[in-house]
């Protein structure tokens, strides 16, 4: 009875519709066109079409390089901060602003500081003698800007989760490490690498999942140009859909999406299901 | 003596690391904020202007020619505040279920949630889209206001059940003896105690609706949209030459300062979601 709510709203909005779509994977539908079924030809077409297959090579990409940096930056600025500074809080509050921006204001934000004609990073550059970047229209770097700016944005979440889970950390380990005289590396390496395991595999795969799906910011930033050199899978999907209103073709690439992902993070729902209910199994 | 130099010294390159990271994550927001004071001719130089005389000339703009978008952040705060009392309503029921009635079948449902939470916004818009359509529910807040619950009740329902588990059960077995029926010990006792579950979840939602990109740019129209699409559209105009960049500047400030108060206000008990949220659910 209790539980009805939730599942009746899980169903309507999202299993009946993925079903629907599973269905509409397998037709040419389309605004204005008559439903006909056409079996699996979209999905054949798909891995023949170098656009798609272009975009799930630049999201791998995307995801490998955004994923790296976030969690080296991250759970380095987790250790750091747990080292313990006055008005801890305070910064603690400080390095997670990012979380609380919506990627249409991230635009608004970077596009103006990475401008090739009023930009200030761009200002800076020229200050240390070289010539100005177009961070941004130039195909071969709209690429990585787009992912360093991603990974400004999304290494927050890497610190709120790393940087609780090692307060956690049993205090005694470190003072023996330093009354054997144990370097900071060894202290990292035997103490701290081997407590921080466990939670770094699950945060790294909710991340690669994350980024994976990533829109909204790359929309806003790029639309996914210039020259399609920051096309994901994601903007690959908006364009099929709703730029070209080819809602069957889109179903099939939606499909790949989610089956990717459950290939990544399905592994994590046993996990997930067993931390929901340790206290009561 | 050399000992307190390098002690000294390691403590100074620590400070040095985290100004440098508190300064990378809050200065671009910042210079967003200050630039909104600025006047145009001193957004439009190539060498940055830092010190200068604010000006509000921005925001009069804004409140004088541009009162659309006041209209943008009215609708932003209907579905916020909609979709977080949606998302209670929701979750709550079912997380006391979770946390009250075990049953080994009841907490095998919650794999429904669990694995609904892995699905890619982005895909259900593509069999979505259309059917709203169908129906008419295209920009309506009712639509966005269902969806966006939808997408956040499974982490607000895992985030409640963990808070609800800490909750002492012999706080309702102390009002049944005392007469009370199950719905009377639950809302004089256990919704109370409950309190900072449901901030923690709260906040979630609440950043997720402000800030959402992805589905208000396509479930929104002439009459919901959001201010984080307007701000968008405004970029888009600033591009064109038909709007100021301070203008621009202004309205994302306006959109920026309520949620990041919002942040800083209740960080302490977002932390904790974010761990239950990330690790545990």
């Amino acid at each position: 009875m209790l539980l009805l709510p939730v599942m009746a709203v899980l169903t309507i909005v999202i299993l009946l519709p993925e079903l629907w779509s599973l269905f509409l994977s397998l037709t040419n539908y389309s605004l204005g066109v008559p439903i006909r079924f056409i079996g699996i030809k979209n999905y054949v077409d798909l891995l023949r079409e170098s656009g798609f297959l272009l975009a799930v090579v630049r999201n791998f990409i995307f995801v490998l390089l955004v994923v790296l940096l976030q969690t080296v930056y991250g759970v380095g600025l987790a250790l750091l901060l747990a080292r313990g500074f006055p008005l801890q809080k305070l910064w603690l509050a400080l390095l997670i602003v990012p979380i609380a921006i919506s990627p249409s204001v991230m635009a608004v934000i970077w596009k103006y500081l990475l401008n090739f004609n009023i930009g200030p990073i761009d200002w800076i550059v020229q200050q240390f003698g070289l010539s100005r970047i177009q961070w941004l229209s130039d195909p071969r770097l709209a690429f990585l800007t787009v992912s360093l700016v991603y990974v400004w944005a999304s290494t927050p979440h890497v610190l709120v989760i790393v940087y609780p889970a090692r307060l956690t950390f049993p205090q005694t380990l470190y003072e023996s490490a330093s009354v054997e005289g144990a370097s900071a590396w060894q202290t990292f390496r035997n103490v701290t690498w081997p407590l921080l395991q466990p939670v770094l595999s699950v945060v790294i795969i909710f991340r690669i999942m994350i980024a994976f799906r990533t829109f909204g910011i790359i929309w806003t930033m790029t639309q996914g140009g210039p020259d399609r050199s920051t096309e994901t899978v994601a903007i690959y999907l908006y364009n099929e859909g709703f730029r070209y209103w080819k809602f069957g073709a889109a179903s099939a690439v939606a499909l790949v999406m989610l089956v990717l992902t459950l290939v990544i993070a399905g592994g994590q729902m046993r996990t997930m299901y067993r931390n929901l209910f340790e206290d009561a199994s | 003596m050399s000992n307190l130099r390098t002690g000294a010294g390691k403590r100074s390159v620590q400070w040095t690391l985290l100004i440098l990271a508190v300064l990378l994550s809050c200065l671009p927001v910042l210079v967003l904020v200050v630039s909104s004071f600025k006047l145009e001719s001193q957004i439009f130089t190539f060498r940055p202007v830092v010190l200068f005389r604010p000006h509000i000339s921005a925001y009069l703009f804004l409140v004088d020619k541009f009162p659309q978008f006041f209209r943008t952040l009215l609708n932003s705060t209907i579905v916020t505040l909609g979709a977080c009392a949606a998302v209670l309503a929701i979750s709550i029921p079912a997380a006391y279920s979770y946390s009250r009635l075990f049953s080994r079948r009841r907490a095998r449902s919650s794999y429904y949630l669990i694995a609904v939470r892995m699905f890619p916004p982005i895909i259900i818009l593509i069999p979505l889209y259309p059917a709203l359509r169908a129906i008419g529910l295209l920009d309506t807040y009712i639509s966005l206001i269902v969806v966006y619950a939808a997408f956040q009740v499974s982490l607000s329902t895992m985030i409640l059940k963990s808070f609800l588990d800490g909750v002492p059960r012999e706080l309702d077995e102390q009002t049944y003896i005392d007469g009370c029926t199950r719905l009377q010990s639950f809302w004089y006792v256990t919704l109370p105690a409950l309190a900072p579950g449901i901030i923690s979840s709260a906040i979630f939602v609440a950043v997720f609706a402000w800030n959402d990109f992805d589905f208000a740019f396509l479930l929104t129209g002439r009459h919901t949209k959001t201010a984080a699409i307007m701000i968008s559209e405004m970029q888009g105009m600033v591009q064109e030459g038909a709007l100021n960049y301070g203008d621009l500047f202004a309205a994302a400030t306006i959109h920026v300062i309520p949620i990041l108060i919002f942040v800083f206000a209740v960080q302490k008990w977002m932390v904790k979601g974010f761990t239950v949220g990330a690790v545990k659910g």
